[in-house]
């Protein structure tokens, strides 16, 4: 019975799961200028994608193709296995796309943006005041949801547009540059909305310039350069493949003799500093673990006071890979 | 002597004529400018000479009128181009936020504003120089006195540093360039009207003083508002006299500068408010105040209530948000628009003055009125469609929502088609005392014609005004700001009304009473000779332009009965008209459909018809 359904759900089984985002030797010109020169990208569902690169390095070019803005580009791209040249129509119904500016209309109140986006998205009209009342809940701007859009700071602001966003409940959000401009506690509150997103399952592409925070964040990172892409993998990946050094920081109650030649003769360690209040120890991840590196300490009677260790550094990955240049 | 360099480097100015030259658009303009004004030139020569095949010595002595048109032509310019091109200039740098910048330099508000002035004052006055030529030919026919050219030289250049100099105030004043643009524009509007009615109150029409002494005094005076009304005297002041007037004339661009100096760190940082809005909340207030009577006792019929959106959220917003979209401000946009209007039309009528001239130019100034507010509310509304989404950094996002393009423009326009639906009103208001007049009276039309007025009454304001508003919209998807779509509509709708008064008169036939350029009366004498004489020319340009038939309706009762046109001709004409307005129709329905595709965004091919998208309302 039903052997043509059979038939598609076996194929369906074998098939490879469908990309989130398929980028495939993308190239962006704007005239004679080429913005984006070939690249390719390959992100699984559920993905965080954190985008890197200088001003004008074709970020914010990849991010429009891929939130359908973008009409004339060569190369194969698809959200979610459909094609954005083709169907960009249901890519529409997807993507939730932030742009790097807050793009909301200040004559409105909350409650009015999030109904125009509704109506926009065509959400059913029943369902719509409990979706606001939702997306708002979990941008936490319950409370201002009469409020004039005016009004709101700029962290509301950008809070706001990525409750639009998540009206329709797209699968893929694209934002470009979501935390720029904005104050730390904005920061933190945009980093701690987009870890909430992510355990959600979303797949995120995300762009940003405040780079240790796209390491905590993002499962990958592509490094993006004068329209190419120069590295790409998860944070691990970009630093042994750079060869990273890892710093920990570590204060002691006491200080064991020998303890200082013991550390350089580990495997690893190249270099070792004491300070006042604490030693820097340098070394390769590769060849000694963090937990290694503690072990030694108390083995060697350290009483350890801190132990902490350095977060991985981002601004060095990109310093190494890009060399500043821009189009 | 390096320091003294350093000092007077000028740098906003060679920054500003850097920047002007290095603009695309600038060489367009001047090419343009150049073109009509040797268009005009040529026109005026051609037809004094009496034709190509005519050119005979007797031309020589008749440089006077050529001289007359090449000047009134660069007066109209400078009083249509200069506000445009300078009320930006301060405000552009509000707009960029700039302005704090160079402020906070050594600059100084004197040499910001002086350096502003004089990077749009310059170029106006190199438009001017490129009359020089012209002026040679005119000045070598004959029939121009050198007071005559030393007169019209001084006051080209008085208008153009008294409207620089108004429009830099305005910049100075303004937060954005359309209100600057808008402002100026108003201001001359009524320094010239106040000029004109002085003139009258004290001089009388036609022009009569007791003494050489009292006509120089009130000139004078005419000159501190308006210096361009002096080229409507037929006779040249003498050197002594105008260069008294002159210096009287040019106090007000000192005071204009100096209180744009003033005003500049005050109004450096103005937080943007809308115009609009704020006169309409002042008519709130207003219709508030009239509403608590006896009579009505503060009812309200319309009261505000404003739904969330349900299936066309940016039409919602058009109707409900914007100013000019909501009913409430429609109605008293049109009650302060009809009144007025209403009031005009029946004051000849007050005045016993029915079916005569009276009446006649009253209808005349209504429906000019009427046309050029319709035509600039829609520019206005249309163009900041796209503009505004653009400024509120709105665009991308309404563009990646699952909204087709088609219905996103469609709603786009909503508010102004209902904007259209209202202009109709004050439009039919005027065209029913029009066609009243020329139904009637001394002056009736046949009743033939009678009725196809009424028909192009009709028609002329369903297909002009739509394309008006699609035009502007489509000024809008394709400039950066609001001021540039603006200024490309205004151009296009200035080609496009102004090239048949330049046309035409090349067309003319010889007119051997015509001294004064500018005389209505023998000008459409002129015009209906054309008709008769020379069909096909009017033929392709009433197919081609939209103003040729209201410029024939305008002329017609007034002509002589010698210069009818041959009713066969009246036929063809009704014929082309038919065929103009279905072009035009077309051109229409083109830009419909093109709007949505000029948007630039990755589209399916084939969209799926609107009917899908409409979502009910639980």
């Amino acid at each position: 019975m039903f052997p043509r359904l059979r038939r598609k759900l076996a194929l369906a089984e074998e098939a490879p799961p469908k990309l989130a985002v398929q980028v495939d030797k993308l190239w962006i010109r704007y005239g004679k200028f080429q913005a984006v020169r070939g690249i390719s990208l390959a992100i699984p569902p559920g993905e965080v994608f954190g985008f890197i690169g200088p001003n004008g390095a074709g970020k914010s070019s990849t991010i429009r193709v891929l939130a359908t803005l973008q009409s004339k580009f060569d190369g194969y791209v698809a959200v979610n296995g459909l094609d954005v040249k083709a169907r960009p129509d249901l890519v529409r119904e997807q993507i939730g796309y932030v742009p790097d500016f807050f793009g909301v209309y200040e004559d409105l109140t909350a409650r009015e943006y999030l109904h125009f986006f509704a109506a926009a998205y065509r959400l059913p009209y029943h369902k719509r005041a409990s979706v606001v009342d939702d997306v708002l809940q979990l941008t936490d701007l319950t409370h201002k949801i009469d409020s004039s859009v005016d009004a709101l700071s700029r962290g509301m602001k950008q809070r706001l547009s990525l409750a639009r966003v998540l009206l329709h409940d797209p699968a893929v959000l694209l934002l470009d540059e979501p935390a720029s401009g904005l104050d730390p506690r904005a920061r933190i509150e945009m980093r701690e909305l987009l870890k909430a997103l992510k355990e959600m399952g979303k797949t995120i592409v995300i762009s940003s310039h405040i780079l240790h925070e796209l390491a905590q964040l993002c499962t990958q990172i592509g490094i993006i350069e004068a329209g190419q892409i120069v590295a790409q993998g998860s944070v691990a990946e970009i630093y042994k493949h750079l060869g990273l050094m890892r710093i920990v920081h570590v204060q002691l109650a006491n200080d064991p003799p020998g303890l200082l030649e013991h550390l350089q003769s580990l495997p690893g360690v190249t270099h070792v500093e004491e300070t006042a209040d604490r030693w820097s120890i340098r070394f390769e991840e590769g060849e000694l673990e963090i937990e290694d590196l503690h072990a030694a300490f108390v083995s060697q009677g350290g009483r350890v006071r801190m132990f902490q260790p350095e977060v991985m550094d981002m601004e060095t990955a990109f310093m190494k890979l890009t060399e500043g240049t821009t189009q | 002597m390096n320091a003294l360099f350093s000092r007077f480097s000028l740098p906003l100015l060679t920054k500003e004529l850097t920047e002007q030259s290095s603009r695309g658009r600038t060489f367009i303009l001047r090419t343009v400018y150049a073109l009509a004004l040797y268009g005009v030139g040529l026109g005026s020569f051609v037809n004094q000479s009496g034709g190509w095949d005519n050119l005979s010595f007797n031309i020589l002595g008749t440089g006077g009128r050529l001289f007359s048109a090449v000047v009134q032509y660069q007066l109209a310019a400078i009083y249509l181009l200069l506000p445009m091109i300078t009320a930006g200039t301060i405000t552009s740098e509000k707009e960029r936020d700039t302005l704090g910048i160079l402020l906070i330099t050594k600059l100084g508000p004197w040499t910001i504003v002086l350096e502003k002035f004089l990077s749009r004052v310059v170029p106006m006055l190199l438009y001017i120089l490129m009359a020089l030529p012209l002026l040679a030919v005119a000045y070598s026919l004959g029939g121009v006195e050198n007071g005559q050219v030393l007169q019209a030289g001084v006051i080209l250049v008085l208008c153009v540093l008294q409207v620089g100099s108004l429009a830099v105030l305005c910049s100075v004043w303004f937060r954005t360039t359309p209100q600057a643009v808008i402002c100026t524009y108003l201001l001359l509007g009524l320094m010239h009207f106040l000029a004109m009615i002085f003139e009258r109150a004290v001089q009388g029409f036609p022009p009569q003083f007791a003494t050489e002494n009292e006509r120089v005094l009130v000139q004078s005076v005419i000159a501190l508002v308006s210096p361009s009304r002096f080229l409507m005297t037929r006779e040249p002041l003498d050197p002594s006299n105008l260069a008294a007037t002159a210096g009287l004339a040019v106090l007000p661009v000192f005071f204009y500068l100096f209180a744009a100096r003033l005003a500049l760190w005050p109004r450096a940082f103005l937080q943007a408010r809308s115009w609009g809005l704020t006169i309409l909340k002042f008519l709130d207030r207003f219709f508030h105040v009239i509403n608590q009577n006896a009579v009505t006792r503060g009812v309200v019929l319309i009261r505000d209530h404003v739904p969330l959106p349900t299936s066309r959220p940016l039409a919602w917003r058009e109707l409900n948000k914007r100013s000019l979209g909501t009913t409430r401000y429609l109605i008293r946009f049109l009650l302060i628009t009809e009144a007025p209007l209403i009031a005009l039309l029946l004051l000849p009528l007050a005045m016993g003055d029915v079916y005569t001239r009276g009446t006649y130019a009253a209808g005349e100034w209504a429906m000019s009125a009427v046309w050029m507010l319709a035509v600039f509310m829609l520019l206005v509304q249309s163009s900041a469609l796209i503009t505004g989404e653009r400024a509120r950094q709105t665009l991308d996002v309404l563009l990646s929502t699952p909204m087709m393009t088609r219905d996103l423009v469609m709603q786009k326009m909503a508010g102004v088609h209902y904007l259209i639906k209202i202009l109709y009103v004050p439009m039919a208001t005027a065209a029913v005392f029009w066609v009243f007049w020329l139904s009637a009276g001394q002056h009736r039309l046949h009743p033939g014609d009678q009725i196809w007025h009424v028909v192009r009454m009709v028609v002329q304001p369903l297909i002009y005004l739509p394309l008006v508003a699609w035009g502007g919209f489509y000024c809008g998807l394709k400039c950066k700001s609001q001021t540039q779509a603006m200024l490309l509509g205004t151009v296009i709708i200035g080609i496009l009304v102004g090239l048949p008064q330049i046309l035409l008169p090349m067309f003319h036939s010889p007119m051997q009473n015509m001294n004064q350029f500018g005389n209505g009366f023998v000008y459409n004498q002129g015009l209906m000779r054309t008709v008769a004489e020379q069909p096909i020319i009017m033929c392709v340009i009433q197919l081609l332009f939209p103003c040729s038939s209201y410029l024939e309706t305008l002329m017609r009762p007034r002509v002589e009965q010698s210069f009818r046109v041959d009713p066969s001709f009246s036929q063809v004409r009704t014929l082309i008209e038919i065929v103009h307005w279905l072009l035009y129709f077309m051109i229409l329905m083109r830009l419909r459909d093109y709007a949505p595709r000029a948007l630039a965004r990755s589209t399916q091919r084939a969209e799926a018809p609107l009917e899908e998208m409409a979502l009910e309302p639980a």
